[in-house]
């Protein structure tokens, strides 16, 4: 299986059932024959090199494969150009040789486990692997989910079912080409699908066929799929949201542009686009971040020209600003900036919900008392949290115990704004590990 | 102001200027409601600068939701159901008196649901009154209808906690399917649906007299699932042979005191053909316009609704809402209302509001 194309089974409204049992079954016994031969000749070094060398190709702007994801992708996504490129840089920066064996090192206990049997304490001789076939269900809000799932599921030798959702399903596909040119047995355990979310009869094939399944969605779209198969164990990865905290030690005026690109990022869709930002102390704090938030906003709507939006998109963001200008003609203490025809948006208040927030460059700043206070929102609040951004440099004194102290409030990555966007590989957003939750030590014979 | 108002409203604008009219309106809001004028002010607009109706700020829906800051003290509080989004986001909505609501009601409701002048009717309600719903708008207004309207006192199939009455309202049903004389129901759409799927249940059709007519409006009350507007005209027709040019869906929402309503009577009543719109009085002015921008949408493109309402001299008249129209003939189509989703995180799918909603 040399070209990766050939795996794609995709489906149209109107195909049957057994028309895709059919394609399906074809291409998994060719992806069970690639990993055959994975299993049997790659080590993880093998891997590690196919992986981050695909990845330094999509790093190249000028790349065949990235020019076309750019060129198509950005209708659909509704996002500039240019913001995608920051994307697609964000996507695969964090794939390296260095960050996957770090990965390996750290989740897969002892590395070796992966490329060979090993006798257990037990006495049993078993090797380290991922489960044969991972079904993964990714969302069509921010591009390129279907990476780090490909990743580590390659690095556990674990055959990967992808079902993009049908807003953007080049990305995989084009990825799974550059793969294949250097390593196709890896590209070949990747079965890229496509098939609309009505077609649960299409869905529950992919379900029968693989041992693990992973699902990126809404908590609503997770509940469903829960209730669709209920004897199935299934790891749902559902709606989180992301904060940014200014602590009272540190500047507000520095940390504004990094704030603002995460906010602006895809449109804020990601569940990393802060939509609560705390700042710690008194409220001229909070009011000074607001100026310089505006000010970033600004550049970055000039970096970063926002496209004309879903209408489903724009009454939420309408409904933020509508709730924004409301308050801040009724209480004193509100303020509220906005851009041009309403294309972002800051409320400063001193109360709010963490539901608060409609992403599409829209946030809340709000003053808090102390970090201890933040992180009691963060625990109240409804919805669980991904990401803190936090306006520290991690040498700052303090920086470790307020990392600590997000992380306990829930959060699944601390990091400096700007940098929210682009988690390490490890980063799962339920705080999960990974690599290391798909591994088991299984007799050779099963890997 | 009230007088200008009303004089307005009974000649429907025959004698006077919409556009004089809505400025003078403004100015007056603009003195007497402290949070509009804060927010007219932060948009940098006043009576001073603003020459045209299309320049008044309009103050989102959402306001209603807070204490607008009134001059004077208003006797009279309508609150939203809050079915939606729990009873603490509830819009309340202070009048001084009621006569320019009821005026206002009553003369367009006679203009679109009884535009072929039927004379007094038998009235079921199937939805809030004034004695079960006291704080409700749409209560009082059934109530006014069933008075002013009605040829004897209403009949009520709907409790004060909102459950419809099958059993009397298809007891009541069938002596009106017996007789004669044309009757009006008054429902929510909630219990008109759970109406018809009693009738269904039963394989009981009814077959009420020639020129009864159903107003229905407000989608979902409570957790039953509505039909849509279509399944509504057909479920009408086959249960309880009531035409779909009789079938009107009403259009309303607690901060605004004038309703739309579907104008496929109207039409019908004029010799026309053609799609139903729905259709305010003519001291409404609506603009469906763009979410970002809130400019004048172009063509049959979808946006959300802009009112201004004279009949709402008394509050706040320039109205922005979130429900999502488009233009089309000389009224508009309503798609819906955006359910507020509560966050969208990470791997939120991108799910559409429903456009089946009735409203």
């Amino acid at each position: 299986m040399n070209d990766s194309r050939a795996a794609h089974v995709s489906q149209r409204r109107s195909a049957t059932a057994e028309d895709t049992r059919q394609q399906l079954a074809r291409v998994l016994e060719s992806a069970l024959a690639a990993r055959k031969q994975v299993l049997r000749r790659y080590t993880n070094q093998t891997i590690v090199a196919a992986l981050a060398h695909a990845a330094e190709r999509w790093l190249d702007a000028d790349y065949e494969g990235r020019t076309r994801a750019v060129e198509e992708l950005c209708e659909p996504l509704r996002i500039d150009p240019a913001m995608l490129q920051r994307g697609l840089d964000n996507i695969f920066s964090v794939i390296t040789p260095a960050s996957l064996e770090r990965l390996i090192h750290e989740e897969a206990s002892p590395p070796s486990g992966l490329e060979r049997p090993h006798t257990l304490p037990s006495g049993t001789r078993a090797r380290l692997s991922g489960p044969t076939i991972i079904y993964h269900a990714l969302a069509g809000n921010v591009p390129g989910l279907s990476i780090p799932a490909i990743i580590v599921s390659l690095l556990a030798r674990s055959i990967a079912i992808v079902r993009d959702s049908s807003r953007q399903p080049l990305l995989t596909g084009l990825f799974l080409e550059t793969l294949a040119e250097n390593a196709p047995a890896l590209a070949a355990m990747v079965v890229p699908v496509a098939w609309p979310s009505s077609r649960t009869d299409l869905e529950a094939l992919a379900v029968g066929a693989a041992s693990r399944i992973e699902i990126y969605g809404s908590d609503r779209t997770i509940d469903d799929i829960h209730r669709r198969y209920p004897d199935r164990a299934i790891r749902g990865r559902g709606t989180r949201v992301s904060v940014g905290l200014v602590p009272a030690a540190s500047d507000t005026d520095r940390w504004a542009d990094g704030f603002a690109e995460d906010m602006c990022m895809y449109e804020g869709r990601g569940c990393l686009s802060p939509r609560v930002i705390y700042v710690v102390g008194a409220a001229a704090r909070r009011d000074r971040l607001m100026k310089r938030l505006a000010l970033a906003l600004r550049r970055t709507a000039k970096l970063w020209p926002q496209r004309m939006q879903d209408l489903e998109d724009e009454l939420l963001r309408r409904a933020f600003v509508d709730r924004a200008e409301v308050a801040s003609a009724t209480n004193e203490d509100d303020r509220i900036e906005t851009g041009r025809d309403g294309s972002w948006c800051i409320h400063a208040t001193s109360k709010c919900d963490m539901q608060n927030g409609s992403g599409m460059r829209c946030v809340t700043i709000v003053s808090a008392a102390d970090e201890r206070s933040v992180a009691e929102s963060l625990e109240a609040s409804r919805t669980p949290t991904a990401a803190v951004g936090l306006a520290m440099e991690p040498h700052q004194d303090g920086y470790h115990e307020l990392d600590a102290l997000m992380r306990s409030a829930g959060a699944t990555l601390v990091c400096a704004p700007g940098r929210m966007q682009s988690p390490p590989l490890s980063w799962s957003p339920d705080g999960g590990r990974r690599l290391g939750d798909l591994l088991q030590w299984r007799a050779p014979n099963l890997s | 102001m009230q007088s200008k108002v009303e004089s307005f409203i009974r000649t429907r604008g025959r004698d006077a200027d919409f556009e004089t009219l809505a400025l003078e309106v403004f100015a007056h809001q603009y003195r007497s409601c402290r949070v509009y004028r804060s927010f007219c002010q932060r948009h940098g607009r006043g009576p001073e600068n603003v020459e045209r109706e299309a320049e008044i700020p309009a103050l989102p829906a959402e306001a209603f939701k807070q204490d607008l800051g009134l001059s004077q003290p208003r006797p009279f509080v309508f609150r939203s159901s809050g079915t939606t989004r729990g009873t603490a986001e509830r819009s309340g909505h202070c009048l001084s008196n009621l006569e320019t609501y009821r005026l206002s009601a009553m003369t367009h409701f006679a203009d679109m649901v009884l535009a072929d002048r039927p004379g007094p009717m038998s009235v079921l309600i199937m939805g809030p009154s004034r004695g079960t719903h006291p704080d409700s708008s749409l209560g009082q207004m059934f109530t006014w209808c069933a008075d002013e309207f009605g040829k004897d006192d209403a009949s009520l199939a709907f409790d004060s906690r909102g459950k419809v009455d099958i059993h009397s309202a298809l007891s009541w049903l069938q002596d009106a399917a017996a007789g004669a004389q044309p009757v009006l129901i008054l429902a929510v759409s909630s219990a008109l649906t759970t109406l018809f799927k009693a009738l269904r249940a039963q394989n009981r059709p009814l077959r009420l007299p020639a020129d009864s007519r159903i107003v229905d409006t407000g989608g979902g009350k409570g957790e039953v699932t509505v039909f849509s507007p279509h399944g509504m005209l057909k479920a009408s027709w086959r249960y309880l042979h009531v035409p779909a040019y009789a079938c009107l869906n009403q259009y309303g929402m607690t901060e605004m005191l004038s309703q739309f309503y579907d104008d496929a009577l109207l039409t019908r009543v004029q010799g026309g053909l053609g799609k139903r719109v729905k259709l305010g009085p003519p001291w409404v002015r609506t603009t469906v316009v763009e979410p970002a921008a809130l400019r004048p949408v172009e063509g049959r493109r979808r946006g959300i609704l802009r009112h201004f309402d004279l009949a709402n001299w008394d509050t706040v008249s320039c109205l922005q809402t979130l429900d999502v129209a488009c233009r089309r003939g000389r009224g508009f189509d309503l798609y819906g209302r955006m359910p507020m989703a509560d966050s969208r995180g990470c791997s939120q799918l991108m799910a559409g509001f429903d456009t089946r909603l009735p409203l």
